[in-house]
Formats: structure tokens, sequence, C-alpha cells
């Protein structure tokens, strides 16, 4: 019997081992510049959704030129869901005109609360995680706030890469209530971005 | 807990102070003729290579300093970071300065951030010019200044 108990013990612990990891789905930026894995089943937000989401006085027609233009650089993914902006969901930004550097990338992770917390109004700010991986690039950040659009404490995750272009920013959102299921997989979503050659950053001096 | 370590490639001397694991200062100065550079950190290490490398014409990526902006008043830290970001072969007055930082006419405060400001060199205020074409100041001298600026020039034109 004990044999058997730890026959089971083993096979259990073996198919822990082997189980994949929650299945994603891959998303690469228009032009190839980058591209990550997304959480399986989960939809492209359209781009004039993110347009106006992020420019919510707009009331004039966007052009599809300046679509085109925003296009380039911002990316979105959700659940699918009624409505676009559902927790939870996933916001790409690269920054296009800034020329950045470490140093920099290191100041972001340094204020990142302070900055976040500013930007929260500081309400039910909750700091949770950051952690700044220099041989990577890319320092990331975790609070949880009360969210008066949501009407309810979001927790977010912001990764920010360093890129020749500037930063490039992956932010999750989801409701405090299903952070612990959503967590795991969004923060595999979040890390796994892989740059072009042309958008990697190259130190200066190495040009 | 302060710590200092002196890293020398002449002609130009810093003078390294930690608190804890955090870099609170960098003195820049002409190195003396007894000055020996005397790393004792990886960092100190990695600013000695970068600064001969600098001093020797080429065109360097500074190690990225352990430094606390929290300690900061909100407007330094955006002086700073936008500071950061002149790149070595260009220069821009107090006024440019301050209008990249959202705040045009606040030259003087930006001129008063530069002259604290705690990291000279890395954080590169010797590329910040009175208005006119001027030097303007410099804290370890306006003598320095010009031949920083002489020596960037140079590395980025060859």
């Amino acid at each position: 019997m004990k044999r058997i108990l730890s026959f089971f013990a083993m096979l259990a612990l073996l198919t822990g081992l082997a189980a994949p990891a929650q299945a994603q789905q891959s998303a690469s930026a228009p032009d190839r510049s980058f591209s990550l894995t997304i959480p399986s089943g989960w939809v492209a937000i359209p781009p004039l959704e993110l347009y106006l989401f992020e420019h919510p006085g707009r009331t004039a027609p966007v052009t599809p030129e300046e679509l085109a233009e925003f296009r380039k650089t911002r990316m979105g993914f959700q659940r699918p869901a009624d409505a676009w902006f559902t927790l939870p969901y996933m916001i790409v930004r690269l920054e296009t005109d800034k020329k950045r550097g470490p140093q920099e990338l290191f100041m972001d992770h340094v204020l990142a609360e302070k900055d976040s917390e500013a930007g929260s109004g500081g309400e039910g700010y909750r700091f949770r995680e950051k952690d700044h991986l220099p041989t990577k690039r890319l320092h990331y950040y975790k609070d949880v706030s009360y969210s008066a659009a949501q009407g309810r404490k979001v927790a977010m995750g912001v990764y920010t890469y360093l890129t020749s272009r500037g930063f490039l920013r992956v932010a999750w959102f989801v409701g405090e209530n299903e952070l612990r299921s959503y967590e795991p997989t969004l923060h595999q979503s979040a890390m796994s971005v892989k740059l072009s050659p042309e958008l990697e950053y190259v130190p200066e001096g190495k040009k | 807990m302060s710590a200092t370590e002196i890293i020398v490639a002449k002609p130009l001397a810093l003078h390294l102070t930690w608190d804890g694991d955090t870099l609170d200062s960098i003195g820049l100065r002409w190195a003396g003729d007894a000055d020996v550079s005397a790393p004792r950190t990886g960092l100190g290490r990695e600013l000695a290579e970068a600064l001969t490398r600098y001093v020797a014409g080429e065109r360097v990526e500074w190690p990225v300093l352990p430094v606390d902006l929290s300690r900061l008043a909100p407007f330094h830290r955006v002086v700073l970071k936008e500071l950061y970001r002149i790149p070595a072969g260009q220069s821009l007055s107090y006024g440019q300065l301050a209008e990249r930082c959202g705040s045009p006419k606040a030259a003087r405060a930006v001129g008063q951030v530069m002259a604290k400001n705690p990291w000279p060199l890395v954080f590169p205020c010797h590329r910040v010019l009175a208005s006119g074409g001027g030097l303007g100041g410099f804290g370890p001298g306006v003598e320095m200044k010009k031949w920083l600026l002489d020596l960037e020039r140079r590395s980025c034109a060859g």
C-alpha cells in the first residue's frame, strides 16, 4: 500500500512538473518590432477603442492617418466580454521619440511607487511588489488602488523595457478579487516581450 | 553609514560618497599628482573603467548609479531626468532645459538644480550653458567645463 501511495505521489509530482504553463498565444506589433505572448483566448482591443480610451475628451473624428500612426505604438488585449476595457485587460505602449538609458530605467524603478501613488490619488493605494532586472533592461512594479472608473479596487502591474526608441511599457489591470487567479498568467505575458534587433537597446559606444 | 572611494583617470578624479548602498554624491575635480585610483566597490571599478575610456576620448555609457531621487523635490527630479537625456556632443541653455521640463520660465531654478547636482559628469550639468552662448557656471570650475565639452565634441566628431 505504501509503495502504491508513493507511486501516486511521484506521479502527481511528475505530472505537476510536466504540466505546461497556462496556455498562451503570440501577438506582434504591426511592424514586427516586438512580440509577446498573451493569455489564450484573449482578443485584441481595436485601435480606435484604444485611441478613444487614451483620449477621453476627443470629440472630433479620428482620421485614418492618426489611427495608423497610433497603432504603430499601441496594443491592447482583454478577455472576451460585452464591452471593451472590461477587467482584466492589458495595454502595450511604445515610446518613439525618447532617447533613454539604463540610468533612467533605474530611476524609473526607484520612483515607481511614488509616481504611481501620486497618479492614483492615493485612495485605497497599496504597494505590492517591484523589481529591477538590469541584465534584461527591465523593471516592473505592482500595486492596488481604487479605480473610480471601475468602481472598485483594481490591481495593476507595469513592466518597463528599455529599447532603442525609449521605454516599452506593458501594463495589466485586474479586479482585486480576481488577482490571485490571473496574476501568474499576466505576469508571464508581461515578462515575455521580445524585441527585434532594431528595437533592442544598444549601449553608447557600441553602436 | 557613509563611506568614500576615489577614482582617478588623469586629468580627472571622482570622489564617491556612499550612504549604505546608495551613492550619495560624486565630487568631480582635477586629479592631483599624488592621487591614485582606489575603487573599492563594483560600481567604483566600473566607473574607473568608464572614466579611463572617457578621458581617452571614447564615447562611453556610464554605469548605472544607485541614486535615490525620491529624496529630492519633484521639480529637481524632473530636471535631473531631462538633464540625463542630453547626449554627449550636444548642449542646451538653462532656458531650453527648463522648457524640456515643462516650465519654460524656470531657467533660474534649473540653474540652481545644476549648481546642486550631486552626480556631475554622469548627470551632465556641464552640457548646460548660459543663454547667450557663454559657458555659465560649473562647480569644479569653468575651465573644466570647457575641457569636458571640448573632449566630448572631439569624441563625437571622431
